[in-house]
């Protein structure tokens, strides 16, 4: 039998797996980039003499324009193709990692954080790219290689920055590491463009994307949808509460801010509603209908999940300095292997969910969070730091296989919606960053861990809600024969 | 709820106080599967009463007209069926009437018809029998009368089927409702029986059109009419419209195959290995257990399991694949043994793709890519004369085997005319041709035509020759990318002006001044059409760089002198 593993090819360097290896990488280096902030807060802070407050908020700010950014950036796609969209978003990304380098007020610091966010929604882009290049069969595994192997780019930043600003030297060496991952990052940019093609030669590409909505296909659906858009708004609303608060943003300016976010989610139920009028004329027929809590629990899962790396992975180094009181290329390293299970764990999600169930591998993923994280709520600085890391571990394999299981489940709810729902659940899981950063912000660490694990348990009850998506309909004999599954 | 087109119908005929009934009329309708291609058709004539075979006439118009509309291809659209028929009878009409000449015995008719395929109705006529619709209680005349009047005596007949070699023919098409009648006269009636009567005679005998049509018969005589005298009516009972339940159950009736590995049987196929795997659709080669024979088996891919537009178009590639039977398009057989699922089962290609071939063989002779391109244009041909559009042609759907010969793959935005005119619930998606190959005139949602096909086989030509698009990579989007057209003979030296007058005219922008038809661009790429060759002056420049060049220099030279001359003073 073939696995699509095995004719995966991986170690080829031609055709659709060259793609794959150009766009991982892409995908890599805009992680590093993102994250190229949370090994050096510790020497951040100490050189521009910032309050924990402000660090914490910084850490928002990080994950905050990806939510809208998602949209904007699938839109780009559709426009100019993956190739150019993804070389765009690594140069753009590569330059304003000069401008946080450079920083020497709070403001800029902030501003370019809050900007950098936009680097984050590169994710879309290859999933794009892998998608036009990858035949069903091997679409799935390509894609669980794409974002793992390219997620693990913040276990990378990590690893390698402390160990590149303490040899630069200086306590600003950080501003020289954070600048060398904008030049990486830029020179790779001019690679993916001339090596990459957005389609294999002679493909179409003129599938007409919907944008602005989801089409469901009740009437209780439709208002379950408008409700979970809802969120999306609220983060950032409460992003720029807090900043109002840190003094950052002037009265008017955080009034104006509202005023916007309040227009555009009323801008966006309208384009719903317009999308989806006909819900209330007539049904749809069978073959389209889907259960729109099949997204919402998928959402919430991959908000919990997905959220809660982007929240850990950004506190985690610090936390070790100061928990243990080590240096920061220490604390980089051990707070590496959370991240870096992602290799091995995203791909195995996939794998797993199909093999296994998928709402038993949800639950069992959302059982094993509540545990992890409770036990590094516990975490302090009487534990050998041993058992602390591997608790890190533990649950950073929980994480990723959960990531993996829920993007293996989402095609299968609707084919031909997946790209939206995808989008939806990815916007959630940035929700979840921020809602987690900001509980971050206003209590202490092991508060924090805590808040995760009872939202993981609390999403274990809804995961049981879940519809095991069906099976395959057709079955293959031992001599061979393929036949349709007797449905009796 | 799907229902059939019905109708109902009620004829009479009288040849009144003449001696013969020179009026002919007829009405099929035929079974479930041409009900849905071809339509029902219903057909009034009469035979012009100052030649002794007017009757010869109209019956063979009547007959001729609808065993042969019934006998054209279902890719054909109605308009063209019914014009192809009649100008065939015309022709027959009129050589049999010059036959007769001397003796006056000319074979004249009007003719009208009636064709309701879906919910459209197209009407043909010529003559001056009518035809009415009554709808909501009100009769409407929908034809004119081809009448002339020199005097204040009756009127002549200004046009009829069998007076001369060429006929204009009146069409209209209208949607239809149910409810509808239609109402066929010969100028017995009309003549003598105002439109109100008319009107009223159906209404009044709404239940039995036999009955409604013999009553207006009657009323016609009765009112003088010295001539024969015709009525036919067709009512629409229902209407095809399938529900778009209907519709989606029928496409999904067939579940996707899985996933294929060799060794597994599908419905009796063996397969042997994956040849072709994207992100659509799967090929495999497979042998078929029963007769041994190798065939390539299509499989549609699973990301398309509920795209509805996908299933009908993969569906719709097959039923092309059936009814073309040509050297240069892959034959997709007919299956022996019961489907289970969705997939289709052509022959096997031993060869590659035309873009492989271009990559295998970068320096190509004029003559090569002739040859290749005539053969892609008989392909091309065969779907033309069905009145369809292949629209997505490219290097990769050309496939040219060991002996050279060129066959085209892959039919799946093929639009035909015949099916485009039939209603339907799924949202057909018009553009769907690939980047650089699809013309111009898709972008502005503009219909295609042959000349859009001719188009991209003008680009495949160019490609072949230059290795290069005639306008650049085109952007993504489907906007207007670059206008200019770069010369073939720029890039490739070896290319006559001639040939490259023929592929510039081919990829014309505007598809109005493009060859309509394939055939022209091949007669063109082998024949030198002076009227294309480009006869402005070329500048210096590409005329002789070199004296160009030198002579810049020199006077640039001079110019350096004579600054540094007056620098120095």
């Amino acid at each position: 039998m073939h696995h699509p593993a095995r004719d995966l090819h991986l170690w080829s360097f031609q055709g659709k797996t060259r793609i794959l290896h150009l766009s991982w990488c892409a995908f890599f280096l805009s992680f590093v980039v993102w994250f190229n902030h949370a090994p050096l807060l510790g020497a951040i802070r100490d050189t521009l003499g910032l309050s924990d407050a402000e660090i914490k908020t910084l850490l928002i700010l990080n994950v905050a324009l990806t939510i809208p950014a998602r949209i904007i950036i699938g839109m780009l796609v559709d426009r100019f193709g993956p190739r150019i969209s993804f070389t765009g978003l690594l140069v753009a990304g590569g330059g304003l990692c000069f401008l946080f380098a450079a920083a020497e007020s709070y403001e800029l610091l902030a501003l370019s954080r809050f900007l950098l966010g936009f680097v984050g929604a590169g994710f879309v882009i290859g999933i794009r790219m892998i998608g036009e290049w990858f035949p069903a069969r091997q679409v799935g595994l390509a894609q669980g290689v794409y974002a793992g192997w390219g997620n693990f780019g913040s276990a990378a930043a990590a690893i390698a920055l402390p160990t590149l600003a303490l040899s630069i030297g200086g306590a600003e060496g950080w501003r020289y590491a954070v600048a060398s991952t904008g030049v990486i990052t830029i020179v790779y940019a001019l690679v993916y463009y001339s090596s990459a093609r957005d389609t294999p030669e002679g493909a179409t590409y003129f599938k007409p994307n919907k944008h602005g909505g989801l089409e469901v296909t009740s009437r209780g659906d439709f208002f379950c949808y408008l409700a979970m858009n809802a969120p999306l708004y609220l983060a950032l609303a409460l992003l720029a509460t807090k900043l109002a608060g840190l003094g950052l943003l002037s009265e008017p300016v955080h009034r104006s801010i509202d005023l916007i976010l309040l227009s555009t989610f009323c801008y966006q139920c309208l384009r719903i509603y317009q999308i989806n009028a006909r819900v209330f004329v007539q049904r749809h027929p069978s073959v389209h209908r889907y259960k729109f809590k099949q997204v919402a629990i998928l959402s919430l899962a991959y908000a919990v999940a997905f959220g809660s790396e982007l929240a850990v992975v950004s506190m985690l180094p610090l936390f070790f300095q100061d928990t243990f009181g080590l240096s920061s290329v220490t604390a980089g390293l051990l707070a590496a292997p959370f991240a870096l299970v992602v290799v091995v764990m995203r791909p195995l999600g996939g794998y797993v969910s199909d093999r296994f169930g998928r709402k038993r591998t949800l639950v069992t993923v959302m059982i094993g969070l509540a545990c992890g994280y409770a036990l590094m709520s516990r975490i302090d600085a009487g534990w050998p730091i041993a058992l602390a890391v591997a608790a890190c571990i533990g649950c950073g394999v929980f994480v990723h296989l959960g990531t993996g299981a829920v993007f293996a489940i989402i095609p299968l709810i609707q084919r031909r919606l997946t790209g939206q729902i995808a989008g939806l659940a990815g916007a959630y899981g940035n929700v979840g960053g921020v809602a987690f950063l900001s509980v971050l912000a206003a209590v202490d660490t092991s508060t924090f861990f805590l808040t995760i694990a009872v939202s993981a348990a609390v999403l274990v009850g809804l995961v049981l809600f879940l519809d095991e998506p069906t099976g395959s309909m057709a079955e293959v004999l031992p001599d061979g024969t393929v036949q349709l599954i007797d449905v009796t | 709820m799907s229902t059939q087109l019905q109708v109902s119908t009620g004829q009479c005929s009288d040849a009144g106080r003449r001696p013969r009934n020179e009026d002919f009329h007829g009405i099929h309708i035929p079974s479930a599967g041409q009900l849905a291609t071809k339509g029902i058709a219903a057909a009034i004539a009469d035979g012009v009463s100052t030649c002794e075979s007017g009757q010869e006439a109209s019956g063979a118009c009547v007959v001729g007209f609808l065993e042969d509309y019934f006998s054209t291809p279902e890719s054909w659209s109605v308009q063209k069926s019914v014009q192809k028929v009649l100008t065939a009878l015309n022709a027959w009409l009129y050589s049999q009437g010059q036959r007769n000449r001397d003796s006056g015995r000319g074979l004249l008719t009007t003719f009208s018809a009636v064709v309701l395929k879906s919910t459209t109705a197209h009407l043909f006529h010529v003559g001056d029998s009518r035809i009415y619709r009554l709808r909501d209680g009100d009769l409407e005349r929908l034809t004119t009368d081809h009448q002339t009047f020199i005097g204040p005596g009756p009127a002549f007949l200004s046009r009829a089927l069998g007076a001369d070699l060429s006929v204009e023919i009146d069409y209209r098409k209208l949607p239809v409702v149910e409810g509808d009648l239609f109402v066929l006269t010969t100028d017995g009636v009309h003549g003598y029986l105002d439109d109100k009567a008319i009107g009223h005679a159906v209404r009044a005998y709404g239940m039995n059109l036999d009955t409604a049509a013999t009553e207006i018969v009657r009323a016609a005589l009765a009112n003088t009419s010295p001539d024969n005298a015709t009525c036919q009516i067709v009512r629409i009972d229902a209407l095809p419209l399938q529900g778009p339940e209907e519709v989606y159950q029928e496409l999904t009736e067939l579940p996707f195959p899985p996933p294929l590995s060799p060794g597994m049987t599908l419905d009796g196929y063996r397969i042997i290995r994956e040849v072709h795997a994207s992100n659509r659709s799967q090929i495999y080669l497979a042998i078929d257990n029963e007769t041994d024979l190798q065939v390539a088996l299509k499989t549609p891919s699973v990301n398309y399991e509920d795209d509805l537009g996908y299933i009908d178009r993969f569906v719709l590639e097959q039923w092309v694949g059936r009814r073309i039977d040509n050297p240069h398009v892959a034959k997709v057989y007919v299956p022996t043994r019961a489907c289970r699922f969705l997939y289709y089962v052509t022959e096997y290609l031993q060869g590659v793709t035309l873009r492989q071939w271009m990559h295998d063989r970068p320096n190509r002779r004029l003559e090569e890519v002739r040859k290749i391109v005539e053969q892609i244009a008989k392909g091309l041909q065969a779907f033309h004369r069905l009145e369809m559009l292949h629209q997505d042609l490219k290097p990769e759907n050309a496939m040219i085997d060991y002996a050279g010969q060129v066959k085209l793959v892959d039919f799946g935005s093929t639009r035909v005319s015949g099916i485009a005119e039939i209603a339907t619930p799924i949202e057909r998606v018009g553009l769907l041709g690939t980047r650089n190959y699809c013309a111009p005139e898709y972008f502005r949602n503009e219909p295609g035509t042959t000349a859009s096909d001719v188009y991209s086989l003008g680009v495949i030509a160019y490609e072949l020759l230059t290795d290069a698009q005639p306008y650049g990579e085109m952007p993504h989007d489907g906007g207007p990318g670059r206008v200019g057209y770069k010369p073939a003979c720029y890039r490739n030296p070896a290319v006559p002006q001639w040939v490259d007058g023929a592929l510039r005219k081919a990829v014309h922008r505007d598809p109005k001044r493009r060859y309509q038809e394939v055939s022209e661009l091949v007669h063109d790429l082998r024949h030198p059409n002076p009227g294309l060759i480009d006869q402005t002056p070329r500048p210096l420049l590409e005329r002789n760089p070199v004296a160009f060049w030198r002579t810049t220099t020199i006077l640039l030279l001079a110019l350096v002198f004579y600054l540094l001359l007056r620098l120095a003073h």
